[in-house]
């Protein structure tokens, strides 16, 4: 049986699907999306996050590290020495050192879901999966979406799509909703925003189409980036008359604070976050094409 | 009648009259159209007006008191209640449609020195300059308090004769400060839910009647006999004061008809003096009669026996009959009767009280605690969720923050659009409204041996207390635990750590061997606490059963004049006495931390442990941050250390269960703590579950500050494990959101689905705090007590906590902003 590696889950979440939702979230991302808000959510491996406000300084970690990798001072972690062996963890009563990237068994998890089921039935939620890139873990995510359908758990997936069509394949047949990213339409662009070109993005975008699956684009409303009004066109313009409804996410900058927790050399974009005007003024491109619009999830 | 038609040719009824009827009954539930002109008038004089002492009721007294010492208490009592009615300085201000003031002043409170006289003159000129509740008192009433009035209540108060009354040993274990009875004596016990279906449906002149038809069929050649007619004829009295107070109303009414030269105000008041008449000479016929008789009623049961938290009980059951023939047949616009409701809020929002400078601590901003009823199942458990239901949430959404409270019942069956409403109304930022579960609250009562009926008749008194409406004298508020100093003398063998005070002798807790002993030793100061506790309120019971008998209120609950017993003797059909265990989250987290560090893992010997929080922790943060972060915490859906707090809850319950309560009745639990978790906390030490020392208890029912960190779906499963059965008395549970998660149509869907399966998991009782910039500053100082509040990041629900400093500041701003709007 296959493990997944999963930094956070969050419960309550009412913006990632209908009714009251628990997100899981996936470690590990095929893009490297320039306004990122999950920076521990890149790497595909567990990784070591420092909280300098949370430490105490009680150097217990010191005593605890085999590989002399903690420096005294705001990085504290060597990341060049740290083999992320995680034994600095424990002694951390303050919790200032985090362990990204949980081992989860298929069981484990699904348990762990399931402590929110009796919302569920009220509210018409489930599970959602997020990350990162889910579908990265595609064999695990294939057994744990099974595993839901059997135990009668609606699941949404959140994807960049930047994988190939048969994970969609595999996960098809036990997946209700897909909420799937959409960044830009010309490639070059999509490449100097997320290092990725998009071809096969936008091409198993098509291919869900003809699936029995709700599809939902949603597009990140990034200033100077995504926001562009050629791209928005753009967007506008390849979701028409294929989907009825697209969700836009407007920018904030609350992720770019974690990029210290785990090292990341990513730059901050610091940029304002669109208004409520501009995002409907954005909002209006869709809807003069005919798709229903949300802000937010 | 003929006037009256009159009235309504020229007053409110005209306008009335040129709505259309049909269309208002298409109106959604919600009304969202803002109050009226007169309402935000009202409202606004209401709120600015300066708080007074009002002496007259003090001056009555006193003066029957000193001319009357041969008669029996019931009667005297009931003489000086029908001098106030009769010689109160009465006025009707400008745009009232209800009327009557419970003092001469527009926010005016009323002295209560037969109950506890000696603050009134210590505090005397501290009332206008004090830091909480301040109010104005002139210098000439000043002069006459303390030459006329407080000199003859020197040592004649109840609670003068409670003091005389208790044992030393009960005395001194008052004095440890782990128990609080005062509430008893602030003013008078109030919390109470008077029988207005009876009032409703007799009128003051049917209870008079039904007093006189008892006081004929008495026998006086019995002892029985005597005691009933002192009874009946002090109910007798006071009801004819309350007669006199309505038409004395009247009067006034018809003369400031005379003199207004505005003709609609003139027709208003001309149609207040047929209502004030009507209503003092027989049953109300309309709606509006009946909340004017609902109101006068509240006044007399509020200017009777002081104290807080008197109830209006099911006001939308009671009133719904006459409501419902008026909308039907065009009487009455919808509209008219929502302004009528908030006419009613807002002469609930004049009632404040004076209190003794250490009770304002531990009870914060509001002062009076009215609450009001909504929704629910009927007596034969139909549901009864109707029209005038959502007007009440209208008129609660539109007041917002003033009184009366609001609990809205909500059952399995409840209709889908009541309980959206509900949560719309919460999510809008509305924290006097709370929700509450039949399905948990009924079943509990009728544990107890309350009759189907009676108990699916509950209504809400004071802040979360169900009692079934009417027919009880519940006393909910009684006495305040501090469970967690329990806890520190068991530490102490047997005296506390921080201030040495004294409790049960359990031993040296460092030669326990097991988390068992100390459990049982835990139990045990429990239940010697408790013991006292009991011994307090038999003191507390013939102090008030001999002096401060209530025969207004007796009047009007239901079961008195059968037995001709006053409330405080008994008369009610069910007797109890509600009070709270105060920290339990504390105590549950730190026996946890005990067991699991102390006896399990040895990590922390118990020397060690009294030492460590014995010294605040001082030099060791690490091994608090054990306490903290390595313990389970109640809160998260763990079962171990839920297991313990239910448990807590069976001992606490459990040694109350073996004492009668001084009205033959008993006692019974709460999980509230008002706010005297800070004020009890203030006196703690540090606690085995991080907690430093002076810092607050767990509030009510929800996990201690910030412990629940997965959010309210688990923290939800926590508290409904408990068996609410034992906590009769309600609890509070307490969630916090910042209004961005759970506004919008969608937000406040998935709150009321949120609410629906808390319910149906078994939770007793939900309350909102929809935090605003004050709080969320806070939370950046101190962001280990809000690890639990959520906020809206764009699309993203989100920690506060997890945001940065920066997005904080940006949502302290956004928040003050609205705030401001």
């Amino acid at each position: 049986m296959s493990e997944a590696l999963v930094f956070d889950i969050q419960r309550y979440s009412v913006h990632d699907g209908p009714g009251i939702r628990t997100v899981v979230f996936f470690k590990g991302c095929p893009l490297r999306c320039r306004w990122c808000q999950n920076p521990e959510s890149m790497q595909r491996r567990p990784e070591i996050g420092f909280a300098r406000d949370r430490c105490i300084g009680c150097h217990h970690c010191e005593e605890a590290c085999p590989e002399g990798a903690i420096l005294r001072g705001d990085k504290r972690i060597d990341r060049a020495r740290c083999t992320v062996c995680g034994d600095c963890i424990d002694p951390c009563h303050a919790e200032a050192l985090r362990i990204f990237g949980e081992k989860w068994e298929r069981d484990a998890l699904l348990r762990e879901v399931l402590r929110d089921r009796p919302f569920y039935e009220d509210s018409g939620g489930g599970v959602t999966l997020s990350g990162g890139e889910p579908l990265l873990q595609i064999d695990f995510v294939e057994e744990f979406c099974s595993a839901c359908r059997d135990a009668g758990i609606s699941v949404a997936v959140e994807t960049s799509g930047a994988v190939g069509f048969d994970a969609f394949q595999r996960i098809l047949p036990f997946v209700d909703l897909i909420l799937y990213d959409v960044k830009a339409i010309d490639s070059s662009l999509h490449k100097a925003f997320t290092g990725s070109t998009n071809e096969r993005i936008l091409s198993n975008l098509d291919e869900l189409r003809r699936s029995e699956v709700a599809v939902i684009p949603r597009v990140p409303i990034v200033p100077e980036h995504t926001a562009l009004p050629a791209n928005l066109d753009q967007i506008a313009a390849c979701l028409e008359g294929r989907f009825e409804q697209v969700h836009l996410l407007p920018y904030h900058g609350w992720g770019e604070a974690k990029r210290d927790l785990v090292g990341s050399r990513q730059p901050a974009l610091q940029l304002d976050a669109p208004s409520e005007a501009e995002m409907q003024a954005i909002g209006k491109i869709f809807e003069e094409r005919g798709i229903l619009v949300r802000v937010g999830g | 009648m003929a006037q009256a038609a009159e009235g309504k040719t020229e007053g409110r009824a005209a306008s009335r009259r040129r709505t259309k009827i049909e269309k208002d009954r298409a109106l959604p539930p919600a009304s969202g159209r803002g109050c009226t002109e007169r309402v935000r008038a009202l409202r606004r004089e209401v709120l600015t007006s300066p708080w007074e002492v009002c002496i007259e009721r003090a001056r009555c007294y006193t003066d029957v008191y000193r001319a009357n010492p041969h008669q029996p208490a019931q009667v005297t009592r009931a003489m000086a209640f029908r001098k106030t009615l009769e010689e109160m300085p009465i006025r009707i201000c400008p745009g009232e449609l209800l009327v009557g003031h419970r003092t001469s002043r527009r926010v005016g409170a009323p002295l209560f020195p037969e109950v506890k006289p000696a603050w009134i003159e210590a505090e005397l000129d501290l009332f206008s300059s004090r830091e909480l509740q301040r109010f104005h008192v002139s210098e000439e009433d000043k002069a006459a308090l303390r030459s006329e009035i407080l000199p003859f209540w020197r040592g004649r108060g109840a609670r003068d004769r409670f003091a005389a009354l208790l044992a030393p040993e009960s005395s001194t274990a008052l004095e440890a400060g782990v128990f609080v009875v005062e509430n008893e004596f602030l003013n008078g016990v109030g919390h109470c839910s008077p029988d207005y279906q009876m009032v409703v449906e007799l009128g003051l002149t049917g209870i008079a009647d039904r007093i006189e038809r008892e006081l004929a069929g008495l026998d006086l050649s019995t002892p029985d006999g005597l005691e009933r007619r002192q009874f009946l004829r002090a109910a007798s009295i006071a009801v004819g004061g309350m007669v006199r107070f309505a038409a004395r109303y009247g009067a006034l009414a018809a003369e400031m008809a005379r003199e207004e030269t505005d003709p609609e105000r003139r027709g208003e008041l001309r149609e207040i003096a047929e209502i004030c008449r009507g209503v003092s000479a027989r049953p109300p016929r309309s709606f509006w009669e009946a909340l004017q008789l609902v109101w006068f009623v509240h006044l007399g049961v509020m200017l009777d026996d002081g104290g807080v938290a008197h109830a209006f009980g099911r006001l939308d059951q009671i009133l719904w009959p006459l409501l419902q023939g008026e909308l039907q047949r065009g009487d009455l616009a919808r509209e008219d009767a929502l302004e009528l409701i908030e006419c009613l809020f807002l002469k609930a929002s004049e009632t404040v009280d004076l209190m003794e400078g250490i009770a304002t601590i531990g009870i914060g901003g509001n002062t009076s605690f009215l609450e009001v009823t909504i929704g629910g199942v009927d007596r034969q458990g139909r549901d009864a969720t109707n029209d005038l239901s959502f007007l009440f949430l209208d008129a609660a959404e539109e007041m917002k923050t003033i009184q009366p409270n609001s609990a809205a019942r909500l059952h399995a069956e409840t209709p889908e659009a009541f309980r959206c409403r509900v949560a719309e109304v919460m999510a809008g930022g509305s924290v006097s409204l709370q929700v509450v579960n039949d399905d948990v609250i009924v079943p509990a009562y009728t544990a107890r041996g309350v009759t189907a009926e009676d108990a699916r008749d509950y209504a809400i008194i004071g802040c979360v207390e169900p009692t079934p409406s009417g027919l009880t004298y519940a006393s909910t508020d009684a006495f305040f635990v501090n469970t967690v100093l329990c806890l520190e003398m068991v530490l102490g063998g047997g005296k506390s750590l921080l201030l040495g005070r004294e409790g049960a002798d359990t031993g040296d807790p460092r030669d326990f061997r097991s988390y068992q002993e100390f459990k049982d030793a835990y139990r045990a100061q429990v239940a010697h606490f408790i013991h006292h506790l009991a011994a307090c309120f038999q003191a507390i019971g013939a102090a008030h059963r001999g002096l401060l008998p209530c025969p207004f209120q007796s009047a009007v609950i239901r079961d008195c004049i059968e037995v001709g017993r006053d409330v405080k003797s008994g008369g009610a059909r069910y007797n109890l006495t509600g009070g709270n265990a105060v920290g339990t989250a504390v105590v549950a987290d730190s026996l946890m931390a005990i067991k699991k560090f102390v006896f399990d893992e040895k990590k922390i010997s118990m020397d060690e442990m009294i030492e460590i929080l014995t010294n605040d922790f001082e030099g060791r943060e690490d091994t608090r941050m054990m306490f903290l972060n390595r313990a389970p915490k109640y809160g998260n859906d763990e079962d171990e250390v839920d297991e313990i707090a239910r448990e807590l809850i069976e001992i606490f319950s459990g040694e109350l269960d073996r004492y009668p309560n001084p009205r033959g009745g008993s006692f019974s639990t709460s999980v509230y703590s008002v706010t005297t978790h800070v004020a009890m906390g203030a006196l703690t030490a540090a606690t085995p579950d991080g907690r430093k020392r002076g810092t607050p208890l767990s509030v009510g029912i929800s996990p201690a500050h910030g412990r629940d960190r997965k959010g309210p779906t688990l923290a939800m499963k926590s508290a409904a494990k408990f068996d609410y059965r034992r906590i009769l008395n309600g609890s509070a549970f307490n969630l916090k959101f910042h209004p961005s998660a759970i506004r919008g149509a969608e937000g406040a869907l998935n709150f009321g689905n949120l609410i629906r399966t808390y319910f149906r998991l078994g939770g007793q009782q939900l309350q909102v705090d929809v935090v605003g910039a004050e709080t969320l500053r806070d939370a950046q100082e101190r962001p280990e007590e809000y690890q639990d509040l959520l906020v809206r990041v764009a699309g993203y629900s989100a920690r506060f906590v997890d945001l940065s400093r920066a997005m904080q500041d940006e949502f302290i701003a956004r928040t003050e902003l609205s705030e401001v709007g």
